[in-house]
């Protein structure tokens, strides 16, 4: 002899929201009938049921009151701080990132001004809206402001450094910043060339990845 | 014509029977099973790191001699964080003076594909079908055989690039230089006073950087190819066979810009920048210098 056996969970579900083929509808009322657990089963689920038809309309989700908030701080997280003095170092990454953004845009331009037959030596009016010779600038001094950051750790590391290694770097820093203040001295006398400040952003950027090297190695 | 067979044949066999020899003096100073996504930390002063990717997952670790400040560590999690990864170090313990960097020539084994970090001061690192960061101060670095990801840094060491890899990163100073070939698809290169040349078809982003060393290119530009290249004092020397298809743009600030490619008719242009398309102009390479000349010329036939 065999027990009994319950309710399946579908023939459970079907008796309590009336879906059970009529020719299961029987013999299941007959099972509720004589055993407790599974009609506490499906009252309990009837229950439910009810409570779900009866509960009131959701009222608007609260976390879109929290959107526009958050919106509001993304957006202004996009506006990228550009600071004089040493950037702080979780901030690094996403300056570096920026950088290379208005960086490579620079380039961009520069390529498809030269490619439509103009000289590189570009009046500023004449650059698509957003990106200026100020823009490119302004890559430079974060670019500047992490090679400060940067030499200040070079400092400190300096007793511990080989005198080989040293000599090394400051000679790569003398030539590298030797081209930088010969750009810098072209731009003050044509300072609306791109292609020059193209030249110097890329000239910060050898002299950010020399630096950077240079942590590594040591 | 007898004699000179013999006489080869002798050769050949003193050859391996000197290789043999060499090989029976290594010593075994390390060995065990490592998968191939097991990091590796390999630290070299001076001698040389040879890294040799084999179809095994074991690591195996030979020079000739047990160097006095050798050490192999298990290091799970990278020290500290327990990530459940095995993480191995090995290798020679930092020297403060010359005196304590005797050269030392290790030969490691390992799956390829692995993934390594290796740093050393003067020791030369030569490495095959791995993966990884490459650091040196003044010894060369050679990457060959199937990689993934490169970043190789030398502060004045010579890099020679010559591997199957996805990315590719190399930076040199000082006089050092950079050969870029095999292939490789998307890569960032740059030097100080060294030349940087690059001599492989297969890149498809490319950026070439340089102050004072002179930069070559010498290849058949892909197509939907991008290059940048930029120099400050140096040259930047560009042959293309006399059919690729590229679209040039090329400009130096005081220097000169010369094309040698005869049918190749600048659009646009003077003595300092140039535009022009050579057949469908299907890449794109962009050149500029402050003072360095550059150069258009087609590959001798």
């Amino acid at each position: 002899m065999t027990a009994p056996r319950h309710l399946t969970e579908a023939e459970r579900h079907g008796i309590a929201d009336g879906s059970i083929a009529p020719e299961l509808e029987p013999v299941v009322a007959e099972h509720l009938g004589a055993c407790p657990a599974c009609a506490a089963d499906v009252a309990r689920i009837r229950t439910l049921m009810t409570r779900i038809r009866e509960a009131p309309p959701p009222a608007a989700d609260p976390n879109d009151d929290l959107w526009p908030s958050i919106r509001a701080r993304i957006e202004q997280e996009k506006v990228l701080p550009l600071r004089d003095h040493a950037p702080a170092r979780g901030a690094q990454s996403r300056l570096v990132w920026a950088v290379a953004g208005i960086a490579a845009a620079a380039v961009i331009v520069t390529g498809v001004l030269v490619r439509r037959g103009q000289s590189p030596a570009v009046p500023e009016s004449s650059l698509p809206a957003g990106l200026t010779a100020a823009s490119i600038a302004e890559s430079t001094s974060v670019y500047e402001a992490q090679a400060r950051f940067l030499l200040n750790q070079l400092e400190l590391r300096r007793a511990l450094m080989r005198p080989q290694t040293a000599s090394s770097i400051d000679h790569d820093l003398q030539v590298i910043d030797a081209a930088i203040a010969e750009l810098k001295r072209a731009i003050e006398r044509d300072p609306n060339n791109i292609a020059l400040r193209a030249l110097l952003a890329s000239s910060y950027k050898q002299k950010v990845d020399l630096l950077k090297r240079v942590g590594n190695a040591g | 014509m007898r004699r000179l067979l013999v006489v080869i044949a002798i050769g050949i066999a003193s050859t391996n029977a000197t290789a043999q020899t060499r090989a029976s003096r290594d010593i075994v100073l390390e060995a065990r099973r490592v998968g191939p996504t097991t990091p590796l930390r390999i630290y070299g002063i001076a001698g040389s790191i040879r890294l040799i990717g084999w179809d095994r997952d074991s690591l195996v670790i030979t020079s000739q001699a047990r160097p006095r400040d050798f050490f192999f560590a298990a290091d799970p999690g990278g020290g500290g964080v327990k990530t459940g990864i095995d993480q191995y170090r090995f290798g020679i313990d930092s020297a403060r003076t010359a005196e304590d960097s005797r050269p030392f020539y290790f030969v490691v084994y390992l799956p390829k594909q692995s993934q390594v970090v290796v740093h050393s001061v003067s020791a030369a690192i030569d490495a095959s079908d791995v993966s990884g960061n490459f650091t040196t101060t003044s010894g060369s670095i050679e990457i060959r055989g199937m990689t993934a990801t490169l970043e190789v840094n030398s502060v004045s060491g010579n890099i020679d690039l010559n591997a199957n890899a996805s990315w590719a990163r190399a930076q040199t100073g000082g006089r050092g230089r950079i050969i870029v070939r095999g292939t490789v698809q998307d890569v960032d290169a740059s030097t100080v006073d060294g030349e940087l040349d690059v001599a492989t078809p297969s890149v498809m982003r490319g950026r070439f950087s340089s102050v004072n060393g002179d930069i070559r290119y010498a290849a058949t530009p892909a197509a939907g190819s991008i290059f940048d290249f930029s120099n400050h004092s140096g040259a930047v020397d560009m042959a293309l066979p006399r059919d690729a298809s590229a679209a040039l743009d090329l400009s130096s600030v005081t220097g000169t810009v010369e094309n040698g490619i005869a049918q190749a008719r600048p659009a646009a242009g003077g003595a300092h920048s140039m535009r022009l398309t050579l057949g469908r102009g299907d890449a794109q390479m962009t050149v500029r210098t402050f003072k360095g000349t550059v150069r258009l010329r087609p590959t001798a036939p």
